[in-house]
């Protein structure tokens, strides 16, 4: 009976130790503004700016890489859904490049449209019952991470992005996305 | 905003025509990754051949017509927008600018960005269409942005059929007045 007790201690304790356990709050601070608030590494510093027509927030990482972090009408997106059609005009006569060095198969609108040649992976998720695009480096350090979120009605889009992130910084950011919840 | 003076900016006669030749270009495709796939080659599938703005410079609503594209010249925005320089509609007709830009020599850029946004361009990471702007030119991504929104697959086929926003519904001077409303701070 003890071991159990022992084993089961050993568990809850190293799942505790992660960025992410709310409780722990010497690991992770609560970020609340009035559309959004995430949890983030207390090392993590979280600033606003002002840009020339919008407020936006930097997290600068240990490494001092900076994650942008933008909820407005201006945010940037991504058009997941809107991948040309292999009929599209003028798809053949703007891609005249040497391909050698890309695996590609013999229709080149399909590969396009299957992002055979992307940097990055890109799922749908929900967060809160919300859809969110996530968007995954295929190799770690080399592309962009991120979450675009655009809700219905013409209201604030949501874009947190960090490019070129380390394997770890990738790793936090995808957990930050996480435990994202939004106020409206 | 009546009696701001105008003559140091883009915007110094008038009336007149300005031929913005930084909006001119071959755009990024607008499919996920093909800028970079296709980097340094003309990869997409629209180019903006020219790009003219016509204006007429007024001190009354009243002079707004119909389907007229409005840029306001404001003292202060309104706290939603508090301490910005701008503010517009992603795919908008109505978008204003702060009078203290001309003191500050930021006029002209602010608001060419907020042109951009009227056509659909949405923040980038540098050029005209960055938060904080730092130069004119505008991206390979912003190009393909709005020719996207404008002309594209996505698009209409002309800016003032845009459906992606209310003030299109609306004269010109009643899109003016709605976003004086809800953005200007003692109009």
């Amino acid at each position: 009976m003890s071991k159990i007790f022992k084993y089961f201690f050993i568990f809850y304790f190293a799942f505790g130790c992660t960025y992410f356990d709310k409780n722990k709050v010497s690991e992770c601070k609560e970020i609340k503004n009035s559309s959004f608030s995430f949890c983030k590494p207390e090392e993590w510093k979280f600033q606003q700016k002002t840009g020339i027509d919008n407020s936006y927030y930097i997290l600068v990482t240990e490494n001092n890489d900076t994650i942008l972090f933008e909820n407005g009408r201006y945010a940037e997106n991504i058009n997941l859904k809107k991948v040309l059609p292999p009929s599209a005009k003028g798809i053949d006569t703007t891609w005249n490049i040497e391909s050698s060095i890309f695996r590609y198969s013999n229709t080149p609108s399909l590969d396009q449209a299957l992002g055979v040649f992307m940097d990055e992976y890109f799922v749908n998720d929900t967060i809160e019952n919300k859809v969110v695009k996530i968007q995954i480096p295929k190799e770690s350090g080399n592309g962009i991470t991120g979450l675009y979120h655009i809700p219905v009605n013409n209201g604030k889009k949501i874009t947190i992005r960090g490019e070129n992130l380390s394997k770890k910084d990738e790793k936090i950011l995808l957990k930050i996305f996480k435990s994202l919840s939004f106020n409206n | 905003m009546n009696g701001s003076d105008l003559s140091s900016t883009m915007f110094s006669r008038r009336k007149g025509n300005i031929n913005l030749k930084n909006y001119k270009g071959w755009g990024q495709s607008m499919i996920p990754g093909a800028g970079k796939v296709f980097n340094g080659v003309n990869s997409s599938l629209d180019k903006i051949e020219n790009f003219e703005v016509d204006y007429v410079v007024v001190n009354n609503l009243d002079e707004i017509r119909k389907n007229d594209n409005v840029l306001l010249i404001v003292d202060q925005l309104n706290k939603t927008n508090r301490g910005e320089e701008a503010a517009g509609y992603n795919e908008g007709s109505v978008s204003a600018v702060t009078s203290s830009t001309i003191k500050r020599g930021t006029f002209n850029q602010t608001s060419q960005h907020e042109i951009g946004h009227g056509l659909g361009a949405d923040h980038s990471a540098s050029g005209l269409m960055k938060r904080g702007g730092n130069n004119f030119n505008l991206s390979r991504r912003s190009i393909g942005k709005i020719m996207w929104e404008q002309a594209g697959y996505n698009g209409e086929g002309t800016y003032d059929n845009s459906k992606n926003n209310s003030q299109f519904n609306m004269t010109g001077k009643e899109a003016s007045q709605k976003f004086i409303r809800d953005h200007v701070e003692d109009f």
